[in-house]
């Protein structure tokens, strides 16, 4: 006949074991944290060299549905936007004309064509 | 600088004038030559075999074109984005149903009229990659850049020779100019008419140190159909030749190709084209049918000698 008795910890056992069962407890808790925290700011890290690196280009159609002046057909249609570095407005010219009473120098002409 | 000189010569359908100092007019004529030559083999709609024409064929599909194909693209939907729409490339289709079908010399100056063809702007639908260089447009319509592309050229071709030949340079190309390098004193100077081969007739000159000059005309590549008169500006709003509010329109701009965006789409927009241009902050010169001309954006008064 097995002595049951035998088999059951003393008190001093039990709390042994549970003091070290709160350690690894512990111990697992704060390492999540930190992978946790790590991940995120690697996530941050990679996210902020991708987006230098990576910038976003206006070389491809995306969605619109606003009006136009030639707006026939235009919902919900999609557009295409300038090339990178273009600018909102046609460019004004450095300085406006100049009239001159005469030509000066070989004749230019601008007209229709 | 020294004495200017100045060559003239034929090139994409219409004439070329390049000027710079008189000793190096042939060095900057041949680095102009070499720039339009490019652009016509890539942008011609009358060439089998320009990446543009390979394009208006593909069926919708996207097509593997020359990178001076793309940036020509470019140039044309920004004057498409910019001026809602008024300057639209893809009108190929209105223009070929109106009769310009084939170079100019070669349209019948008279024949039966046709339907309108308005389309949805297509412009919009237009999708371009860069790397590697690739366009795709709507199978139902066809690239038309025929102005913008010509504008570009002068703009390129004036770059690249002032380059070249180290002096400033002047480009003409069928009355649209561009400019780039140092300019002479005093500017450089321009005449301006409703033709441009009007050469020495008197008239109101201008002189420009940077950027470009265009000029837009309904009194030009003018034919009929159906008994009436039809010219090469169209209103992609109405599938029709721009109404004729405007003879002629001229702007400067910060570039050639923008100049000839905002005198191109003031013809089209008509009664309101003097209050849209000097929103834009471009200065320019309006005559109307009546010969009134309308001066906006700080296009100075005509000087009197």
């Amino acid at each position: 006949m097995v002595d049951m008795r035998s088999s059951s910890p003393d008190p001093a056992d039990r709390r042994r074991v549970a003091r070290t069962r709160e350690r690894g407890m512990r111990t697992v808790s704060r390492v999540t944290r930190i992978a946790v925290a790590a991940s995120l700011a690697a996530t941050a890290v990679f996210s902020a060299i991708a987006a230098i690196g990576f910038s976003g280009r206006a070389n491809a159609s995306t969605s619109s549905s606003s009006g136009t002046t030639a707006a026939q057909g235009s919902s919900g249609q999609r557009v295409a936007l300038p090339p990178t570095g273009s600018g909102g407005a046609l460019t004004a010219p450095e300085a406006p004309p100049v009239s001159q009473p005469v030509p000066v120098g070989p004749p230019v002409t601008s007209g229709g064509s | 600088m020294s004495e200017l000189g100045s060559v003239t010569f034929d090139a994409l359908g219409t004439t070329a004038v390049v000027v710079a100092a008189a000793d190096r007019t042939d060095d900057a004529r041949a680095a102009v030559e070499r720039v339009l030559a490019s652009i016509d083999r890539m942008c011609s709609r009358f060439r089998p075999d320009s990446d543009l024409s390979l394009l208006n064929a593909a069926g919708g599909a996207w097509t593997a074109v020359d990178p001076l194909l793309v940036e020509a693209v470019d140039v044309a939907l920004r004057a498409a984005r910019l001026t809602d729409g008024l300057v639209d490339p893809t009108v190929g289709e209105t223009i070929r149903r109106i009769g310009y079908d084939r170079d100019f010399l070669e349209v019948p100056a008279t024949g039966p009229a046709s339907e309108p063809w308005i389309h949805a702007p297509a412009w919009r639908l237009i999708e371009v990659r860069r790397d590697p260089p690739r366009v795709r447009i709507p199978s139902w319509t066809q690239l038309d850049l025929g102005a913008t592309a010509k504008a570009l050229a002068a703009d390129r071709a004036a770059e690249v020779a002032a380059d070249v030949v180290g002096v400033g340079v002047l480009v003409s190309l069928g009355g649209d100019v561009a400019v780039a390098g140092a300019a002479p004193a005093g500017g450089w100077s321009v005449g301006i008419a409703d033709d441009h081969r009007s050469f020495g007739e008197p008239g109101e000159t201008v002189a420009i140190n940077s950027g470009g000059l265009a000029t837009s005309s309904t009194t030009v590549r003018r034919w009929s159909r159906g008994g009436q008169p039809v010219h090469h500006i169209v209103d992609p709003r109405t599938g029709r030749s721009a109404s004729e509010i405007w003879r002629t329109v001229s702007v400067c701009a910060g570039s050639c190709a923008d100049a000839n965006a905002a005198s191109t789409a003031a013809i089209v927009l008509g009664t309101e084209a003097p209050e849209w241009l000097a929103r834009q902050g471009l200065p320019a010169r309006l005559v109307g049918r009546d010969d009134l001309v309308v001066r906006v954006g700080g296009w100075p008064e005509r000087a009197v000698a």
